[in-house]
This record gives structure tokens, C-alpha cells and sequence, in this order.
């Protein structure tokens, strides 16, 4: 018994259960609709993602600066200056206290400007 | 009975040393605070939590982490009397009467009550824990990996069971989980297992970053489907103290209801959603004035907190009796956990002793800060409320996109949990459960496990499971189950059942 029993047995198991809720969308009355707004999701994502790929290049600060401006988006209605403080408020406190008190492995400020 | 008071002792003796007493009051604020703020839930705080947890050592750490969990259950509380809505998914029921009470201008007592039931509840479920572990623990003891991988599917199956929506796709969720344990170097051959040769899934997946995006992102992504919803606080609360007819009327619920609430606490899946909605269900049933019932009857108030915060404690016995998380808070405990080197199960009433006492006599000290604290912060959680959902979800996603990356300074668990956290969204899309799944992930190890070890005891056959007789009467059990979740009629109770959570 290998190292691949224990997985393609559930393999299988998946295979068979996916064939039967399949199946049963087909016989069962009725409609669920689904109510996806694609907008936030995005932006959630895309901003999350941004500080994986930035935070090492652009510091803790404008990275940061960056995820609440991107996040913003995700909300309807634009209050730009409200984003901006926000966005320079969550910027200072969250890199004060993840990267000077708690010691978090990334740069405060860009790369590029000297560091 | 003796020693178990005489293990109690010993337990607080641990539970008051200063740091155990300071990481409890962390631990509780922090809970209550979570519990409080709608949207973020104590599975990503916990999440977030862990990496600081790690410096704590083992008892310290679970001290501080179940503190998070019965707190968040005696915060959510406070959301639902002020502003009707559940801070916590558990105090869903405790907005019927709370907010009721709160706008006839008694937010004060509804706000006492719930805090004096949720204390009763706790005590009476501490000890509910010290005298009831121990023996199942014993018995757990003797399980060899055939009773243990029955026992497992056992406890994936009422998971299944207690979750609402369809139960094929709760079994798929489930599988799927499972599936998704397997990633990574198998342990017993060291052979590379769905990695898609990439090097970051070499270690698999962790626990936290799928935790926090199933429970976590998904919650902030729901709510961002349907923005706009302001926050309109109900009542100013001035006079606290409950009258005498409050007491009068709801000692016994309360009773009821903590007793309910930590059996319910006990089944994997079952928690304190529900545990709290049953117990309403019970005392509108049992009242003399039913009618009163969803006009502020303090009743409404007591049973279903008292029942949630038994609900959330009781569900650390399956956790350190049998090693077997019960809802997706446990799940990360057990995680964090396992960090620290402890595998909970059996033995870890006797090898850690000071872990387990020192767990259960800090849930006395934990809720008897909880009623200290939290009435005199009535005024400032008001205060916190007034921030609406646009300004405070960004700074949600910071915190777990920063804590996400502490876990070991690793960009590629903040992927995990973005994806992870779209996963969770259409899973809430399509009515199917995450708690089977996130259950089946933690427990995926070890059925596999256990599973292989059977095997390679019975020289590979797959009878050894049917022909022991304590694994025979579980399989037979999920045998049952799976059979009553086919039946049409059993199938439309459960669905009417579970339908609130």
C-alpha cells in the first residue's frame, strides 16, 4: 500500500459524489439563483494579493497605503478623503506596530530610496 | 469525585499564576472585543492570534486562545441587545427578545442577564468538563488505529449531520478536505503528493490560512455583497440590575440550558449556533407565556446565552479526550496546538497535566472576568459600533493579511488564504458547509493514519475494521447515519431543524 492509496480512494469517492450532486441538480424542482457581485470580491482579492507581491519592494508603509486605497474600491461610493486618512492612518499604526514593535521581517520604507 | 476537586485545585493553582491570569484577561478582552464588532468572528482572530501564542508555551497559549472563543460568545451578546444584530453568529436567537428589551428601554437588564446566565453557564460547565473528560479520555485510551479511524469517521459524519444544507455536498465537502490534507510530503514514504511540483506545497497546507480565508475573507466578502446597512444603536442603557421577577423567571431556563448546551457542545458540528437556538426553541415550549416570547421576554435572553457559552466550552472535551476537534474554532486550537509539539487526545490529561487542569480551572477565573470587565465597557463597545462596516473591513483584512504572513513569514499562506477565502464564498453561495470541510482537513492525517496502521496490523486486510468490535459498532453507527440522511422524511426535519444556523 503506497503512498497514493489513502488519495485516490477519496479521489474516487469525490468523483462519485460529484456525479451524483450533478445529477440531482437535474431532477430537483426549482431554482436557486446565485447573487454574485463580482466588484468586491475582486478588489479583496487583488488588494490581498498586492501586499503579498509588494510588501518586500515597497515597504510596510505605502504598502499598506496601497491595500486600503485598492480596498476601497470594494465598497460602493467614493469619500476620497475619507480613504486617505483612513489609508495613512491604517499605514502608520499597522507598520508601527508590525514591523517596529512585533519585529515583522519587512522594510518600513521603499527599496529604492536608499534602504 | 474527590480527586477531581482535588485536580481542580491544582488546576487553578496554575490558572492564578500571574502570566496564566494576565494571558486569560488577553485572551477574554480580545474575545469580548471580536464578539462585540460584527464580521470578524473568533476563528480569525485565533488565526491571528497564534503566532504570538507560540512564545507563550502550550498552556499559556490555550489559556489565552479559549478565552478568545467563550468571550467572543459573551461579547456577541451586547451587539445583538443594542443593535440587533448578531455580534456572533451564535447570539443570532438572543436578538429576538434582547433588542426587545433594549427598545423597552431595559437594555440594562437584558445586558445583566445575559452576562449572569453566561457565568452560571460557565461554571456549571467547567465542572461538567473536570468530572466528565477524564473517564472518556480512559476509555479512548484503549483504541487502537482501527477504533480510532471509525472514531474519526464517526466525528466527520455528525459533522455532517448537524450542518445545514445539502448533505451530498456537505459529504463532498468533507471528502474534499480530506483530499486536500493530502498535499505535501506523505509522512511514511517521504514521496511528494499533489505539490503540482511546486515547492511551497512540499510542507502542505496549513490550517490557519484556510481557517482564516474560509471564515474569515468569506465573512467580509458576504457582507460586502450587501453594503449599506448602518449600524442604529437602541436604547440608552442606564439601570443594569435585573428586577427580582427576572431572576424568578429565568434560573430555571438557565439551568436547561446550560445542561443543553454543553451535550450539544459535545458533537462535532453541532456548537453554539445551535446549542443557542434549541434552548429557545425548548423554553418558548416550556413557558406558560409562549406569547412573550419574541416581545422581550427575559427568557429568550438567558437560555440561548447560557447555551452558547456551555455550547463553546464543552466543545473542548472531544478535543482532549479523543483528539477529534468539534467545530472550526477547536480545529485552529488544535492546530496551534500541534505547533507547540502537543497532539491532543488521550493522553494528554496525563502527560500534560498542568495543560489540561490549568485549561479547565481557567474558564472559572476566564468568566468571572468576563461579568467584571465587560459591564463597566458597555459604553466603549457602544462607541466601537458607531464605526461603520466601510472603514472597519480594510483594516479587518490588514490584520489578517499581516497575521496570515507571521505564521512563519511566508507570502505564499497569504495566497493560500485569498484563495481559500473565495472558496469559502461560494461555498456560502451554493448552501454548502465549510465546517465538514475544515474538519475532515485537520482530522485528514490522522484517519490516513490510522488507517494505513490498521491496514499494516491485519497484514492489509480491510476486514479488521468490521471485525473489531468497538470500530465495528462506530462504522456501524456511520452506517446508520448515512442511511438516515437518505430518508426523505429524516431529511426534511433536519432541513426545518437546522434551517437558523
Amino acid at each position: 500500500m503506497g503512498a497514493a492509496y489513502f488519495p485516490r480512494m477519496l479521489a474516487v469517492i469525490m468523483l462519485l459524489l460529484g456525479a451524483a450532486i450533478v445529477f440531482r441538480s437535474f431532477v430537483t424542482e426549482g431554482q436557486h439563483q446565485l447573487h454574485i457581485r463580482p466588484l468586491p470580491v475582486i478588489f479583496v482579492v487583488v488588494g490581498t494579493v498586492f501586499f503579498g507581491l509588494a510588501a518586500a519592494r515597497l515597504g510596510g508603509l505605502l504598502t499598506i497605503f496601497g491595500m486600503v486605497v485598492i480596498y476601497s474600491f470594494a465598497y460602493p461610493g467614493r469619500r476620497i478623503r475619507e480613504t486617505l486618512f483612513l489609508a495613512i492612518g491604517s499605514a502608520i499604526c499597522a507598520s508601527v506596530l508590525f514591523i517596529e514593535v512585533l519585529g515583522l521581517p519587512l522594510p518600513m520604507w521603499p527599496r529604492f530610496w536608499g534602504g | 469525585v474527590q480527586d477531581t476537586f482535588i485536580n481542580l485545585v491544582y488546576g487553578l493553582s496554575i490558572a492564578t499564576q500571574p502570566q496564566n491570569l494576565f494571558y486569560c484577561l488577553i485572551g477574554v478582552l480580545a474575545g469580548s472585543l471580536i464578539g462585540v464588532l460584527p464580521g470578524l468572528g473568533p476563528v480569525p482572530t485565533i488565526a491571528l492570534l497564534l503566532p504570538i501564542t507560540y512564545s507563550l508555551g502550550p498552556t499559556g497559549a490555550i489559556i489565552m486562545l479559549a478565552g478568545i472563543y467563550y468571550g467572543a460568545q459573551y461579547g456577541g451578546s451586547t451587539t445583538a441587545i443594542l443593535v440587533n444584530m448578531p455580534g456572533e453568529n451564535a447570539s443570532i436567537v438572543t436578538c429576538i427578545d434582547g433588542h426587545k428589551m433594549a427598545m423597552q428601554g431595559r437594555a440594562g437588564p437584558a445586558l445583566a442577564v445575559a452576562a449572569l446566565s453566561s457565568l452560571f453557564a460557565g461554571i456549571v460547565t467547567t465542572f461538567f468538563i473536570a468530572f466528565f473528560a477524564p473517564p472518556l479520555a480512559n476509555v479512548a485510551l484503549l483504541f487502537g488505529p482501527a477504533e480510532y479511524f471509525s472514531l474519526m469517521l464517526v466525528g466527520l459524519i455528525i459533522a455532517v449531520v448537524m450542518s445545514s444544507g445539502s448533505f451530498l455536498k456537505a459529504i463532498a465537502a468533507m471528502v474534499a478536505g480530506m483530499l486536500l490534507a493530502c498535499v505535501g510530503t506523505d509522512v511514511q514514504s517521504g514521496v511528494p503528493r499533489m505539490t503540482l511540483g511546486s515547492l511551497d506545497l512540499l510542507d502542505g497546507l496549513d490550517i490557519v490560512p484556510i481557517a482564516m480565508g474560509m471564515f474569515g475573507i468569506k465573512e467580509i466578502l458576504t457582507n460586502l455583497q450587501s453594503p449599506g446597512k448602518e449600524v442604529g444603536i437602541q436604547g440608552r442603557v442606564r439601570n443594569l440590575w435585573p428586577s427580582r421577577e427576572d431572576f424568578r423567571r429565568s434560573w430555571k431556563p438557565v439551568i436547561r440550558a446550560s445542561l443543553n448546551g454543553a451535550a450539544l457542545g459535545l458533537l462535532p458540528g453541532g456548537g453554539t449556533t445551535l446549542a443557542a437556538f434549541s434552548s429557545y426553541v425548548l423554553e418558548k415550549k416550556l413557558s406558560k407565556h409562549p406569547e412573550e416570547f419574541g416581545n422581550g421576554a427575559v427568557e429568550g435572553v438567558a437560555a440561548p446565552e447560557a447555551a452558547n457559552n456551555a455550547a463553546a466550552q464543552a466543545s473542548f472535551i472531544p478535543l482532549l479526550t479523543l483528539g477529534i476537534p468539534t467545530n472550526a474554532v477547536i480545529a485552529v486550537m488544535a492546530g496551534g496546538l500541534m505547533i507547540q509539539g502537543i497532539f491532543p487526545g488521550p493522553t494528554i490529561i496525563t502527560d500534560h497535566p498542568d495543560l489540561f487542569w490549568g485549561l479547565i480551572a481557567s474558564m472559572l477565573v476566564g468568566n468571572l472576568m468576563l461579568v467584571v470587565i465587560n459591564l463597566p465597557l458597555i459604553g466603549v463597545w457602544v462607541q466601537l459600533l458607531k464605526i461603520p462596516f466601510r472603514l472597519f473591513f480594510p483594516m479587518i483584512l490588514i490584520l489578517c493579511t499581516i497575521g496570515v504572513y507571521s505564521l512563519n513569514f511566508d507570502m505564499f499562506n497569504i495566497y493560500v488564504m485569498v484563495f481559500f477565502g473565495i472558496v469559502g464564498y461560494y461555498f456560502n453561495a451554493l448552501r454548502c458547509e465549510a465546517v465538514p470541510f475544515l474538519l475532515a482537513f485537520l482530522l485528514g492525517p490522522m484517519i490516513e493514519e490510522n488507517f494505513r496502521r490498521a491496514l499494516v496490523m491485519s497484514y492489509g486486510s480491510p476486514m479488521t475494521f468490521f471485525t473489531e468490535p468497538i470500530s465495528a459498532s462506530l462504522l456501524a453507527f456511520v452506517a446508520v447515519m448515512l442511511a438516515m440522511l437518505m430518508l426523505p422524511k429524516i431529511r426534511k426535519t433536519r432541513e426545518v431543524a437546522l434551517k437558523e444556523d
